[in-house]
């Protein structure tokens, strides 16, 4: 464990030091201010045409609260679904819906060639000559994790500072904390596709390689998402209710849940389909030269 | 004991065979070359020693301890790899540091054992540059300072002296003696007058099988050979002592009877040669590793 907390550390300091883990953590602040100023205008925006044209006079908080429960009334049918996502507070709501969508690619930017890009340049053999290669794969696995974790935060407090200088009524304490616990949702989806990318990559000693195959795996699963979904719908209910609970899609819907059993069973499904992947990809890579 | 022992090593890459039933010893302490042409297993080996590459079949001892594993190994085997790039972003004496500590070392160990193998490699002075403004040959001494880091007891050097200038090179040729003092050092080099001013044995590597493996002198023939060059044609004399002589017209092949030693036949010898007028231009110890290693492949051939 020594070995993989070493490895760790490292691959966070030297991952904060490159250009591209750098502008994947600009990424996610852009992209989360981004949402909130569009989010906190279309908001800020209807209320001013409310109050205008129909003498509506709602704040914007009223006004977005409504509309949220409205839509989550619609869009999820589960108590406890709903209690979750009405019980944070709208904007890391937002920020929680936007970042668990964009969270697959975003790891794929910066884990898919992270073991296979060290293999491909020989720098992997001075760390696997002093440590084993478990603990090394753990190492950077949890090393990307905590990249993303910072970016998570990050993109967090962005969506909250840009929400404070939009709707500063939306923006208060209750709001961060409420991101920041978002946010550690997100990160265990996030955990969720590290683990396959990661899992996946050392399959293969190319980076591009590694970086096609981790694509076609979110493709892959998309697809196989679609078609689950379809099936629980027209095609094969049963069967389809059923194939939907082995989905991420699945997963990250109940991330969200107020019910502790629903949440704990969905961040577990997330953690150990990590462990699986890496733990398949591991038996592999060990058998194979660095 | 032996540092290393290798017996029937066998590695296939698909249908290309690195090493055929590989086996040889390198004898612990001092520094062992490992030579062959290209493709004849020398990295192959070397990854295999340091487990980064796993055999087919065969059994290696490194250390006395068995096949290597990190429980037993890490931090007591180094290596250099051949073809080995550094992270561009990092400083050096972060990145030396990390290595020290992934061996197991404490911070200030790892930070100290990182200045101290900078000192060795000449690099102190740039121990916080960045990896990037590095010149190939500097990259090249980071590489050999990590395989440095604390004390190994089996360091392999995968052409360690390429893409250094002269004079690096015979700085590094002092480092390579100094550390085969302290511990056991392997090398493969191309260049095999580099390996005879450093190596106290040396293995022959031919398609993937061991030709030839031995004390240097033993395969140069430094203890059982001399060889004296004129600078003239000169005519064969009765030599005061019995030794089997091969006369040429500008030189003299001694072979030394296991009886004597070098010393005595040159002392009996080169009076009697300078007393008959013959100008000697040059004496010499046996034959260079080069016609040595040429002479064993040529024969293997």
């Amino acid at each position: 464990m020594r070995g993989a907390a070493s490895v760790a550390g490292f691959e966070l300091a030297r991952g904060l030091r490159s250009r591209a883990a750098i502008g994947v953590v600009l990424v996610y602040v852009i992209v989360s201010a981004g949402m909130c100023f569009l989010m906190t205008a279309t908001v800020a925006g209807t209320a001013d045409t409310l109050r205008n044209s129909a003498g509506v006079d709602m704040t914007s908080q009223e006004l977005l609260e409504s509309a949220l429960s409205e839509s989550v009334e619609q869009l999820v049918d589960k108590p406890g679904l709903q209690r979750g996502m009405l019980g944070v507070s709208p904007v890391a709501l937002f920020f929680g819906w936007t970042s668990l969508s964009l969270i697959p690619l975003l790891v794929l930017l910066t884990s898919a060639a992270s073991i296979t890009g060290e293999i491909a340049t020989g720098a992997a053999r001075f760390a696997l000559v002093r440590v084993d290669r478990a603990s090394w794969i753990l190492g950077k696995y949890a090393g990307q994790l905590a990249l993303t974790a910072i970016g998570l935060a990050f993109g967090a407090v962005a969506a909250w500072l840009v929400c404070l200088i939009r709707l500063p009524e939306l923006a208060g304490i209750e709001a961060l904390v409420s991101l920041l616990r978002v946010g550690f949702r997100v990160l265990i989806f996030a955990a969720l596709w590290l683990g396959i990318y990661m899992g996946a990559s050392l399959f293969t000693r190319r980076p591009m390689l590694a970086r096609l195959l981790c694509l076609a795996i979110w493709v892959g699963i998309g697809v196989a998402t679609g078609i689950v979904a379809w099936m629980a719908a027209d095609g094969a209910p049963a069967l389809g209710e059923a194939a939907s609970w082995l989905t991420p899609r699945r997963w990250r819907l109940y991330l969200w849940s107020d019910d502790l059993l629903p949440r704990a069973a969905a961040f577990c499904a997330c953690l150990a389909a990590a462990a699986l992947s890496l733990g398949v990809g591991f038996s592999w890579f060990r058998t194979r030269d660095a | 004991m032996s540092a290393l022992r290798l017996r029937n090593v066998t590695k296939s890459y698909g249908a290309n065979v690195a090493l055929a039933g590989l086996s040889f010893e390198v004898p612990s302490g001092g520094v062992c070359g490992l030579v062959g042409p290209n493709g004849a297993g020398k990295t192959t080996t070397m990854g295999i020693v340091a487990g980064l590459i796993r055999p087919d079949a065969g059994d290696v001892d490194v250390l006395g301890a068995g096949p290597f594993s990190h429980a037993t190994h890490a931090g007591r085997v180094s290596i250099l790899p051949q073809d080995c790039e550094l992270d561009p972003h990092l400083s050096i004496v972060s990145l030396l540091t990390w290595l020290g500590r992934l061996q197991g070392m404490a911070p200030p160990d790892a930070s100290r054992e990182a200045v101290s193998a900078l000192e060795r490699v000449g690099l102190n002075e740039r121990r916080n540059s960045r990896i990037r403004e590095l010149s190939h040959g500097m990259r090249r001494r980071v590489t050999l300072a990590q395989a440095l880091i604390g004390s190994p007891e089996l360091v392999i050097l995968d052409e360690p002296t390429s893409g250094l200038d002269p004079e690096l090179v015979v700085r590094m040729r002092e480092l390579f003696r100094e550390q085969g003092a302290r511990s056991t050092l392997i090398i493969s080099s191309h260049v095999l007058s580099e390996l005879e001013a450093v190596c106290d044995s040396v293995v022959f590597l031919e398609a993937g099988r061991c030709v030839w493996s031995g004390a240097l002198d033993e395969v140069t023939g430094a203890g059982a050979r001399v060889q004296i060059l004129f600078a003239e044609a000169v005519s064969p004399i009765r030599l005061p002592v019995e030794v089997t002589c091969d006369w040429q017209p500008q030189s003299l092949a001694i072979s030394i009877p296991p009886d004597r030693s070098v010393a005595e036949v040159n002392a009996a010898v080169l009076p009697a040669l300078l007393a008959a007028g013959m100008p000697i231009a040059e004496v010499r110890r046996g034959q260079s590793l080069e016609a040595s290693y040429l002479e064993i492949a040529g024969r293997g051939a």
